[in-house]
């Protein structure tokens, strides 16, 4: 029972990969605010308008 | 609220939809129970028969609950109606549980008969568990049928929301009416008793203070 | 919650992301392997933890539930149903990883142990409430009705694990109880399964935040959609 680090690594890669993965979820999702946060400004200038 | 059961129940004795159709679906499940176990049927298999087909035909049997409402639009008269939605309810759950229980007068001595089991000595407490699985089933459909009507694939949905929900009261009238037609003792009755009692003052408050959420336009 | 989120939000997958590794390396390479059960006892260490989130994920269900009916307000809406998905997807997890012990250890795939048939009903409400929220689509009236669900699943609880407790207490076992939870005898045992809940735990948290901005974005996209064609 020596392979504890194949074992180890292997499970690292697949978490590390879900992580970035959340990571970029997480990224893009707050772009989609900022950007949505920047047309309702838009918006709100035209109506001003 | 006593006007709207009288007018669901007289609505029913008139055609005698609902009690008909959920008769014959409740025998056939009791025979389709028979072909299922071909050896000589245990009390358990009796309990599990009796209940399956009071479930499954109850659950059907609920959907129509608020169906003409739906169909005659009556439900907004219902509800704008100067009347405690929490009255609705009970008027609803009331008349289910009155369906259901002649369901019941239905089921229970086909069951005796079908699977040879004799409760001779204790059939004053089988009484009181059918009628506590009744109200606990009835709080629960009633609110959740006041819901699935108002959505889509609602034949689906319904099963699909109090199954899972009911799924305590099952293990419980399962399990005391298995000892009562079998030979069980009362402090093992007791206990599932106990159960179903709380299930049904549970569900029938929550339905009691929740039914309005369910039914505001 | 939208406090909360700038707050936490970059910050946490920072803490979560290495502290998952680190839960990885304590479970492979530091706990010592248990004597009796041998390797397969460190699913453990996914399964409880799991087990944790997914429990987690009912109780923020009911709170936000209730919530939302005594105030209406969306955004408990929002959280009721992102802590759904993800209490969905936890309760999976733990039913995956138990089989997988289940099988060398007892002899059996799955038994009827009361632990067990509660995690599968608690799985079959988290399931009824999603797919009544899909079937019923964004209607302001089918977040009331999954509220009314949500708060109605917490209050069968205690009724589930009564019953299903009783129901198997009164059978005799063919197990016996259940081994390696009150047996973690090494220290380093214990800690590793509460560091690794933390973890767990806090990859909710980021998972509810991320998936909460999402659905509030949708919201308020169809909140200007409907702005600039009212329909």
């Amino acid at each position: 029972m020596d392979h504890f680090p194949y074992l180890f690594s292997a499970y690292a890669i697949v978490w590390i990969v879900l992580f970035l993965y959340l990571l970029s979820l997480d990224r893009r999702g707050r772009r989609a605010e900022r950007d949505l946060e920047e047309l309702r400004k838009l918006l709100q200038a035209k109506a001003v308008k | 609220m006593l006007a709207i059961l009288a007018k669901d129940l007289r609505i029913e004795l008139r055609t005698r939809e609902g009690v008909s159709s959920l008769a014959v679906l409740g025998l056939l499940v009791l025979l389709v129970f028979q072909f299922a176990f071909p050896e000589r049927p245990t009390p358990e298999a009796a309990a599990a028969a009796l209940w399956l087909a009071f479930v499954l035909a109850g659950t059907i049997g609920a959907q129509r609950t608020f169906l003409l409402e739906r169909e005659n639009a009556c439900m907004h008269g219902l509800v704008t109606a100067p009347l405690d939605p929490a009255m609705i309810f009970v008027a609803k759950m009331l008349g289910n549980v009155v369906i259901l229980t002649v369901l019941q007068f239905l089921v229970v001595p086909l069951t005796v008969v079908f699977f040879d089991v004799a409760p001779t000595s204790r059939l004053g407490w089988l009484a009181v568990v059918c009628f506590l699985g009744n109200v606990g089933f009835s709080a629960v459909t009633t609110l959740f049928a006041a819901i699935s009507v108002r959505i889509r694939a609602r034949e689906v949905m319904l099963p699909l929301l109090v199954l899972p929900l009911v799924s305590p009261l099952l293990i419980a009238a399962v399990q005391a009416s298995a000892r009562l037609l079998g030979d069980g003792s009362a402090a093992e009755v007791s206990v599932w008793i106990q159960v179903l009692a709380a299930f049904d003052v549970i569900f029938a408050a929550a339905g009691w203070l929740l039914f309005e959420y369910v039914v505001r336009e | 919650m939208k406090r909360l989120g700038s707050w936490a939000g970059p910050g946490l997958p920072w803490i979560v992301g290495p502290g998952m590794l680190g839960a990885l390396y304590l479970i492979f390479m530091v706990v010592p392997t248990e004597r009796v059960q041998g390797i397969v006892q460190r699913i453990f260490y996914f399964h409880v933890p799991a087990a944790w989130a997914a429990f987690l994920g009912f109780v923020v269900v009911s709170v936000a539930s209730a919530l939302f009916l005594w105030s209406g307000r969306a955004a408990y809406d929002r959280v009721a149903r992102a802590a759904a998905e993800l209490g969905m997807i936890f309760c999976t997890l733990v039913l995956l990883t138990g089989p997988i012990w289940a099988r060398p250890i007892w002899g059996a795939w799955w038994t009827w142990d009361p632990r067990l048939t509660m995690t599968v009903i608690l799985w079959t409400i988290y399931a009824a409430y999603l797919l009544l929220r899909s079937f019923g689509g964004a209607d302001e009236a089918v977040a009331r009705y999954a509220a009314v669900l949500g708060i109605v699943g917490a209050l069968d609880i205690p009724l589930i694990m009564i019953s299903v407790r009783l129901w198997r207490g009164m059978h005799p076992s063919v197990i016996g109880a259940r081994p390696g939870e009150g047996g973690l005898a090494d220290p380093s045992m214990r800690f590793t399964l509460f560091y690794t809940g933390l973890c767990f735990v806090l990859l909710f948290v980021w998972m509810l935040l991320v998936r909460l901005r999402v659905l509030r974005v949708e919201d308020e996209i169809e909140a200007i959609h409907r702005r600039i064609h009212p329909a």
